[in-house]
C-alpha cells in the first residue's frame, strides 16, 4: 500500500488519474485504512482521502462515528479539482455517508455538510445542475424532518443534467423528484408536489420502477387532497408504466373510485378497507387528510350556487356539526379559498365573487416574473437545441437519413448553416 | 440574559433574522446543549412569521425527553397547537402566562401580532359579529372591545349588541419605479425582437 501513499502523496496533477487503479486494492486493506488516511493531507490529497473513504464506506463493520466523523472533514475541506476526477466514487461515498447517519439515527448531522458538498459535481450551479448529491441531501432532509432546508432547492428548475460530469444515474434522478414530492407534500405545497410525482410517472421507462410505483400511490392521493379526484396520465407517461402501474396500488385506485362516486361514508368504508395498505406505505396520514379536503371542498361548492345561505343551512349541506361550520368557513376565507363575509346578527354567511381586481402591483410583479422566467428558460431550450443540431449523432443521423426522413424537419441545415 | 448570541437581534425586534440565526446553528453547531435552549425562541420566531407548518415540523425534531421536560416548551406548543385549531380563547390564555423574562419579547411581538392578523381578518370575514366572539377573537374584555373597535370606526348595535366592522383594504406595497417598469418593457421587447 506504500506505493498508493506515494501516488496520492504526488503533486504532479496528471498522475492523480493513475490513483483509481487502487480501487479495488483498497477494498481489501480495511484493517490499515484509518493509517492511511492519516498519512495523506485533505486538501492536497484530496482523490487518495476519497478512495481511501469510499472504501471504508463499502465496510459493514467500521465504525460508524469516525467514518462520520472522517466524512465530514473531508466533505469541508476537500480540494473540489481533485474530487472531480472521480465523480462516481465520491457519489458512492455520499451514499455510504448517507446511510451511516441514518443508521445511528443522526440524519441532521450531514445535511449543511452535504448541503455544501451539493457544489462540487455541479460546476457550482446546485440550482440548475443535478447530480446525486442532491439525492442524498433530500433524503437526508426528509429523515431529519428538515423540510425547510431543502425548500429553496426543489423550487429552483432544474435544466442540467450531465451524467458524464456527475455519474447522475435514472434512480438518483427519480428518487430526487419523488423525494421533492415527499418534501412539498409536508410543506403543503399540493400543487408542486403533484408536478414532482408526475415527472417520476412520466420518466421515459422501459420496464416499471418501484419508485414510480410508489410516486403513483402519493400521486394519487395528493390529488384527491388538492382536487378531489383524480387525473388521467399525462400522454407522456411510457406505455408499460400505463399498463402495468395501477395493479400495484389497487387499495388506493378503489380508494380514488370512492370519491368519484361514493357518499362520505363509503369512502370512509374504503379507507379503513385499505389501511393496512396504507399504514405499510406511510400513507396514512395522507389518506386522513384526503377526507378531511371534503368538507372544503363541499363548502367551495355551495359559493357556485348560493350567493347567500345560512350557517345551520351550511353545516346540514356539508354534514359537519353547526359550531363547526363558522370556524371552517372562517379558516376558509383566511386562506384566499373562498371570498365570503358572516353575519353573525342574521346567521346568515354572503358569498362574494373575487375582490381581485388584477390591476394592482402585486399582479404585475407575478407577471414579470413569469416573462422573464419564459424568457430565461428560452434562452436554455435554444442552448440545448444548438447543441443537439451540432452533436454528431444528430448529424450523423441526418446524413444517413433518407428523403422521407428529412421532409419531417423543414430545413435541417439551417441551424447549422 | 441567556440569549446573548441574539440579544442585539432582539432588541432590534428583527425576528426574521432570529429565525435564520436558529435555523443555522440548528443544522451547523456542533454544541447540541446551546441549541436545545434556542429551540423555544425557534418555536416563537416561526409563529411570529404565521408559519404554523414549519413551527409543526419543528415541534417534531425536538426530541421526546425534551418535551416532557420542559414546561415552557410546552406551554409554546399549547400556543401552537391553539393557533392551528383556530381557537383564540386558548391562544391568549397561553400567551399570558409568563415563560421568563428572557421570552418575554417574544411573547409580547406574538400577542400583538397574532391580534393584528386577527383583527384585520375578522374586519374582512364578518359583516357583522357579537361583542363576545369579538372579544374572544381579540383577546380583551367586552367593554374595550366596544371602545377599541368603535374607535377604529366600526358600529356598535345595542339592540342585538353586535358590531359592524369596516373592511381593512391590504396596503398597496411594492410598486416598482418608473425605472425599473421602462427596463422590464425593454426587455420584453428586445426578446421579442430576437425571437422573429
Amino acid at each position: 500500500m506504500d506505493s498508493f501513499v506515494l501516488d496520492a502523496q504526488n503533486p504532479n496533477p496528471k498522475n492523480l488519474k493513475n490513483l483509481l487503479k487502487y480501487e479495488e486494492q483498497l477494498e481489501r486493506q480495511l484493517v490499515s485504512l484509518d493509517n492511511i488516511l492519516g498519512a495523506l493531507d485533505v486538501r492536497n490529497h484530496s482523490l487518495g482521502q476519497l478512495l481511501v473513504l469510499k472504501a471504508k464506506g463499502a465496510d459493514q463493520n467500521k465504525n460508524r462515528n469516525t467514518f462520520i466523523d472522517q466524512c465530514n472533514n473531508f466533505f469541508r475541506n476537500c480540494n473540489f479539482e481533485q474530487v472531480r476526477i472521480a465523480p462516481a466514487q465520491f457519489s458512492s461515498l455520499s451514499k455510504f455517508y448517507t446511510e451511516a447517519l441514518f443508521e445511528v439515527r443522526q440524519p441532521i448531522r450531514g445535511v449543511a455538510i452535504l448541503k455544501e458538498a451539493l457544489n462540487i459535481l455541479s460546476d457550482n450551479k446546485p440550482t440548475s445542475n443535478l447530480t446525486p448529491i442532491h439525492t442524498d441531501f433530500l433524503q437526508l432532509c426528509i429523515l431529519s424532518k428538515c423540510y425547510h432546508q431543502a425548500l429553496p432547492l426543489i423550487e429552483s428548475n432544474i435544466t442540467h443534467i450531465n451524467p458524464e460530469q456527475s455519474s447522475i444515474a435514472i434512480k438518483d434522478i427519480l428518487c430526487y423528484f419523488y423525494y421533492s414530492g415527499i418534501i412539498f407534500t409536508a410543506l403543503k405545497k399540493y400543487k408542486k408536489a403533484i408536478e414532482a410525482f408526475k415527472f417520476v410517472i412520466t420518466a421515459p421507462a422501459s420496464a416499471l420502477s418501484a419508485i414510480a410505483v410508489e410516486a403513483y400511490k402519493k400521486y394519487l392521493i395528493v390529488n384527491l387532497i388538492q382536487y378531489g379526484t383524480t387525473q388521467h396520465f399525462p400522454r407522456c407517461t411510457p406505455a408499460v408504466v400505463q399498463r402495468n402501474i395501477k395493479s400495484h396500488c389497487k387499495p388506493y385506485t378503489e380508494f380514488v373510485q370512492s370519491f368519484s362516486n361514493g357518499s362520505l361514508n363509503d369512502i370512509i368504508n374504503k379507507s379503513s378497507s385499505g389501511a393496512e395498505f396504507f399504514q405499510k406505505d406511510n400513507n396514512w396520514g395522507l389518506v386522513k387528510l384526503s377526507i378531511k379536503s371534503i368538507h372544503r371542498r363541499n363548502i367551495k361548492k355551495l359559493t357556485q350556487t348560493f350567493m347567500t345561505l345560512s350557517i345551520s343551512d351550511i353545516a346540514e349541506k356539508v354534514n359537519i356539526p353547526k359550531a363547526k361550520a363558522e370556524q371552517f368557513v372562517l379558516k376558509m376565507i383566511e386562506e384566499g379559498e373562498i371570498f365570503a363575509t358572516i353575519n353573525q346578527k342574521d346567521g346568515m354567511v354572503t358569498f362574494d365573487e373575487c375582490f381581485e381586481d388584477f390591476s394592482g402591483p402585486a399582479i404585475l410583479n407575478d407577471l414579470d416574473r413569469n416573462i422573464n422566467n419564459i424568457v430565461s428558460l428560452e434562452s436554455k431550450i435554444k442552448d440545448m437545441d444548438e447543441k443537439i443540431s451540432l452533436s454528431n449523432g444528430y448529424l450523423k443521423k441526418l446524413a444517413s437519413g433518407k428523403g422521407t426522413q428529412l421532409s419531417q424537419y423543414e430545413d435541417p441545415m439551417e441551424d447549422i448553416n | 440574559m441567556p440569549f446573548t448570541e441574539i440579544a442585539k437581534l432582539i432588541a432590534s425586534k428583527n425576528f426574521k433574522s432570529i429565525l435564520d440565526y436558529c435555523q443555522q446553528q440548528e443544522i451547523e453547531s456542533k454544541n447540541i446543549e446551546l441549541i436545545k435552549s434556542y429551540y423555544g425562541v425557534y418555536l416563537l420566531s416561526y409563529l411570529i412569521n404565521n408559519d404554523i407548518i414549519n413551527a409543526k415540523h419543528l415541534w417534531k425534531r425536538i426530541s421526546n425527553d425534551l418535551k416532557q421536560s420542559n414546561q415552557q416548551l410546552k406551554n409554546i406548543y399549547t400556543i401552537i397547537k391553539s393557533i392551528s385549531q383556530a381557537n383564540p380563547t386558548i391562544t391568549y390564555t397561553a400567551l399570558s402566562i409568563n415563560l421568563g423574562d428572557d421570552y418575554t419579547p417574544f411573547i409580547t411581538t406574538l400577542k400583538e401580532n397574532f391580534q393584528q392578523r386577527t383583527f384585520e381578518l375578522i374586519s374582512n370575514a364578518y359583516s357583522s359579529i357579537t361583542v363576545s366572539d369579538c372579544s374572544s377573537y381579540l383577546g380583551i374584555s367586552p367593554d374595550d372591545t366596544i371602545q377599541f373597535t368603535t374607535s377604529k370606526g366600526w358600529e356598535h348595535d345595542k339592540a342585538s349588541n353586535t358590531l359592524k366592522p369596516i373592511p381593512i383594504h391590504k396596503q398597496i406595497t411594492g410598486l416598482p419605479t418608473g425605472g425599473q417598469q421602462i427596463r422590464s418593457l425593454t426587455n420584453y421587447v428586445l426578446f421579442l425582437e430576437k425571437s422573429t
